[in-house]
């Protein structure tokens, strides 16, 4: 596409250097407050220390110490249970909200907005909204329940019922925005296509199936990757409403990164645990694109 | 920086000018980075974010800086979670020079050089004027690292409409205070008339878990051993106290939702405004709420016992960090808030329990519940010294965690009693062998 | 619901318009939904509004009995709310509108013009949204106090101008944008900055838009990094003074004064969000995102 255009830019005076000025702000941004950083926190990981400086080289030691740490099981466990529960059924809401607003229907740009409002609140306004909300005992969840005659729900306070309520609340602060890109995406579908389908004769679902599904893919990949990445780094809501509790049941491993830095001061620790979860985001990256690769392949 | 320097920047021409004040700024940079001009040395004071006692640090330090040509002294609040605050600031050498900290966050940092030996600027007479266990907050063998500027611990909250449909006459002297059994009989009967729990206990979140701690005391347990470093949950009393409390949630006597990790708040205050519980074990704070929402129908008692008597050691100290400039000016900043005339205007104003035996009640003359101010001052004395020295050890940020954990389970009833002490101990050994 | 559209107009296959019942159903189910989706919210300001009292009570209200501003009054007072709003505002936008440039400068190099490690450079800056906070939150630290940033609005300014969200988006609009609208303007003789700023910008409209609304959505909410190196109650943003009021440890807010906290967090940006929410889905399906 663009050898003319570079050609053409060539011929000017610095001409190469154009896109190293363009890109030279955000390259420099990246390299002080994020790669410098992180090389400094990937050498923390083979250090034995409480903050910076003091460390003493231990090699692989500190993930050599995590095949013996009970926690992380759990913890991974817990990670897993979060990040799947959240995820498909964020998604799986904003897309059938996203189709349902995609059509004439009286009052879509209300709802639109409404759906949308969750996402502007902090982590933090979340957190301690939803704590009350859900509170056993005086939340008006509960008040409500009761009042209906209903039994009051052990919301925040029995294992199982803790990790479904965050699962609940996160699901209710990501909805609008799946809907929102899958909107997007919808729209710019041409909708020439899906016109000389339905006179072809095909059903809405069928229209569905082969015609926007698969053109939503690559939105369906870029909103997958991004919610696995929020999921996994939610930390805000859960260290507000449960603080990984009751007992470990919703201690995932963020939390457990952020327990072993500081309230542990095992800074070594907690960046060799990062690090595992950034090599777990990795790994589904590639083999999300490498599924994406194969779904192309077969069209 | 600029505006101090003698010349003039016309006089000098353009270039010269901007050499100069490249050079006096790296010197200034290298030299006291982030104090004003002109020789003053400034110190920095962090505390929580309550504004009556921001005002009073702000008071005191005017007082200071009045007595101290040349000073100046600013009073900040501690943002966010505190040791992730601290540590990163610590890293920066950005730390404040003086920091109000509690007895349970103390110990990592005494213990790590984060924070500067104040023994020299401290006058003689103040250990006199301390307990054991709330000297042993700040003191460590190698030096004095903090000195406790104020205290508060747990009693028993009633309400008395509930103590007269059950026809309890509550205790008033320490020494009648309710054993465990009796405690739970009356919560038994409190539940009746609540028909809803019977009682409350006063956590604020998982940094508190450590509030509980007491009860293993009352019952002559131990949390770690006479050597403030040995894991000693294993003991019958130890296992002994977490079946008592399994027999709180077991029995319906406290609500699930008032435990350590769950958050919210104070819920044991919310519960016991509300009509839902009738007693609460709980520090002063809960006063002036009680006082406007529910006034004449409150009351207090001392803090349960069993075998013997404990309470939540509850609280601040005040320290310098090893980021301070000027550390012996900041250590005398300390020894004038932690004098007993600062002290006694300190608790007057922010309603706060002296940590200096020599103050009462009638000295620092509260502006009200003056007799309850009291009853608190006396139940400090139950603070047990082992229970001080585990608490501001080097590793209690990690065990109370750790406590956090197994007591939530055993209370929730996912391990017994005796499982909750044995993984408990097996998670306490890893920390301290780290 | 989310199974049930489909299937129902599956069984209405080929008449152009659903039967008039089952559009009204899918109103009503909307409508519903929308009431929980909004309710934590609306439930907050009922908070806000009510007195100490009934908030904590165990029956069920809908409206406080006697609404009232004591909780605002009561924090209005006690705490400088107006510098911390204004510091938000500060930060938010300088923050926002620093960040836009530079990120459609960078997507604009990344989508137009090929040179050496253009690649690699793109993959970075993407690893860099796997890297939790809490882990280079110390280093990171560390590098703005080498700085010398610290306390300073710029010390939370300038880390989080490099925003890989926006150099993302505005690489995927920016690849749409024809190569001949560029040609025409350098057979004209346009430099490649003039070439950028007046000829490929101004047909970026809906991408600045997008890009403004989201930077300042995070921004404003941001939480970690402006605890970490903002200090002194003058100098907070709102969601970290919010913080300040429930991390005391001797000390619980009521919570009267943390509702009126949160909903001033929150209220501004919804505010500015349902104004342009129109334009914002209309920017994020020109973008392409896909």
């Amino acid at each position: 596409m663009s050898l003319r255009t570079e050609r053409a830019a060539d011929r000017r005076r610095g001409g190469r250097l154009v896109p190293y000025v363009f890109a030279g702000p955000a390259a420099l941004l990246f390299l002080a407050f994020s790669l410098i950083p992180i090389v400094i926190a990937i050498g923390l990981s083979f250090q034995d220390t409480a903050s910076l400086g003091d460390g003493e080289w231990i090699g692989g030691g500190n993930f050599a110490s995590m095949t013996s740490d009970p926690l992380i099981g759990t913890a991974l466990m817990n990670t897993l249970v979060f990040t799947v529960g959240t995820v498909p059924t964020s998604m799986a809401i904003g897309l059938a909200l996203a189709i349902a607003l995609n059509r004439p229907l009286p009052g879509r740009s209300v709802f639109r907005a409404l759906f949308f409002v969750p996402m502007v609140a902090a982590g933090v306004v979340v957190g301690v909204i939803m704590s009350w909300i859900f509170n056993g005992d005086y939340g008006v969840a509960n008040n409500l329940l009761e009042a209906l005659g209903l039994g009051r729900l052990p919301w925040l306070t029995a294992p199982g019922w803790a990790m479904a309520t965050l699962v609940i609340v996160v699901v209710w602060t990501r909805i609008g925005f799946c809907m929102v890109i899958y909107l997007g995406a919808l729209q710019s579908i041409p909708s020439e296509l899906k016109e000389a389908a339905a006179i072809d004769g095909a059903s809405r679902w069928a229209r569905f199936r082969t015609i926007s599904w698969p053109m939503l893919r690559p939105t369906t990949s870029i909103l997958l990757i991004l919610n696995v990445v929020f999921s996994l780094q939610a930390f805000d809501v859960i260290y507000v409403m449960t603080g990984g509790g009751p007992g470990f049941s919703t201690t995932v491993l963020i939390q457990y990164v952020f327990r072993s830095a500081f309230v542990d001061a095992r800074m070594g620790y907690a960046a060799a645990l990062g690090l595992v979860l950034v090599a777990i985001l990795l790994v589904f990256t590639l083999l999300r694109q490498r599924a994406n690769r194969k779904a192309e392949e077969m069209l | 920086m600029r505006a101090s320097h003698p010349l003039s920047a016309t006089a000098m021409g353009r270039r010269g000018f901007i050499a100069l004040a490249g050079i006096s700024i790296a010197g200034a940079l290298a030299a006291c980075s982030g104090s004003p001009p002109s020789g003053t040395k400034h110190i920095r004071l962090s505390t929580w974010n309550i504004p009556t006692d921001i005002a009073s640090y702000q008071a005191i330090a005017d007082a200071f800086v009045a007595k101290h040509p040349g000073t100046s002294v600013a009073v900040e609040v501690t943002t966010g979670q505190f040791h992730q605050w601290f540590i990163t600031r610590l890293a920066a050498d950005l730390a404040p020079d003086v920091i109000r900290i509690t007895p349970q966050q103390i110990g990592r940092y005494a213990a790590n050089g984060s924070l500067v030996d104040i023994s020299g600027a401290i006058p003689d007479d103040y250990r006199g004027d301390y307990s054991d266990p709330f000297w042993a907050i700040g003191a460590r063998e190698d030096g004095v690292y903090g000195v406790f500027q104020h205290t508060d611990n747990f009693i028993t909250y009633f309400n008395r409409g509930v103590m007269d449909r059950i026809g309890v006459t509550p205790p008033t002297a320490l020494a009648d205070a309710w054993t465990w059994d009796e405690f739970l009989e009356i919560a038994t009967e409190t539940k009746k008339v609540t028909g809803r729990y019977g009682f409350g206990y006063g956590w604020t979140g998982p940094e508190t878990a450590y509030r509980w701690m007491p009860l293993v005391y009352q019952n002559g347990g131990a949390f770690l051993g006479e050597d403030g470093e040995t894991p000693s949950m294993d003991t019958e009393e130890a296992v002994g106290a977490l079946a008592f409390g399994r027999r709180w949630y077991e029995e319906g006597l406290v609500s699930t939702g008032n435990l350590s990790k769950t958050g919210g708040g104070d819920v044991a205050r919310n519960l016991f405004l509300t009509g839902q519980i009738g007693m609460m074990l709980n520090n002063p704070e809960s006063m002036a709420q009680l006082d406007e929402e529910m006034p004449g129908e409150w009351g207090t008692a001392p803090m349960i016992r069993n075998a013997g008597e404990a309470s939540d050691l509850g609280g601040n100290a005040l320290a310098v960090t090893k980021s301070s400039r000027h550390p012996e000016l900041a250590a005398e900043l300390v020894a004038m808030i932690t004098s007993r005339e600062q002290m006694r205007f300190f608790c007057h104003e922010g309603n706060w329990l002296p940590a200096r035996s020599s103050l009462d009640a009638e000295d620092i003359g509260y502006a009200a519940n003056s007799d309850t101010m009291q009853r608190f001052i006396d139940q400090g004395a139950t603070i047990p010294l082992p229970m001080v020295r585990a608490q501001s050890g080097e590793y209690f940020s990690s065990l109370n965690a750790v406590f956090a954990d197994y007591l939530d389970l055993c209370l929730i009833g996912q391990l017994s009693p005796r499982d909750a002490s044995r993984q408990m101990m097996e998670a306490m050994r890893s920390v301290t062998a780290n | 619901m989310t199974a049930t559209a489909p299937i129902r107009s599956s069984t209405s296959s080929r008449r152009r318009r659903r039967p008039r019942p089952a559009r009204w159903l899918l109103v009503a189910a909307m409508a519903a939904l929308a009431v929980l989706m909004v309710f934590p919210l609306y439930w907050m300001l009922v908070s806000a509004l009510t007195p100490g009292g009934q908030s904590q009570s165990g029956s069920f209200y809908l409206l406080p009995e006697a609404p009232t501003l004591d909780n605002y009054t009561e924090v209005f007072a006690q705490q400088p709310v107006w510098r911390w709003l204004g510091n938000s505002v500060l930060i938010a936008s300088v923050g926002t509108a620093l960040s836009v440039v530079v990120s459609l400068m960078a997507g604009y190099a990344l989508a137009k013009y090929r040179f050496r490690g253009r690649g690699v450079l793109y993959a970075a800056f993407l690893v860099t949204i796997m890297i939790p906070i809490q882990v280079t939150l110390v280093p990171s630290f560390l590098v703005v106090a080498r700085i010398g940033l610290v306390d300073s609005p710029w010390a939370v300014i300038l880390p989080t101008l490099f925003d890989v969200v926006g150099i993302f988006i505005a690489r995927q609009f920016l690849l749409g944008v024809p190569d001949a609208l560029m040609e025409a303007a350098r057979l004209d003789g346009a430099g490649e900055f003039a070439t950028f700023f007046r000829v490929v910008l101004p047909s970026c409209g809906p991408l600045v838009g997008v890009l403004v609304i989201l930077g300042f959505m995070t921004r404003w909410n941001d939480f970690l990094w402006p605890l970490v190196v903002l200090q002194g109650n003058e100098n907070l943003t709102v969601p970290v003074a919010l913080s300040t009021l429930t991390n005391n440890p001797a000390f619980s807010s009521p919570y009267g004064a943390v509702m009126a906290i949160a909903t001033i967090t929150v209220l501004p940006l919804l505010v500015v969000f349902l104004a342009f929410q129109r334009q914002f889905v209309q920017g994020i399906a020109s973008t392409g995102i896909k």
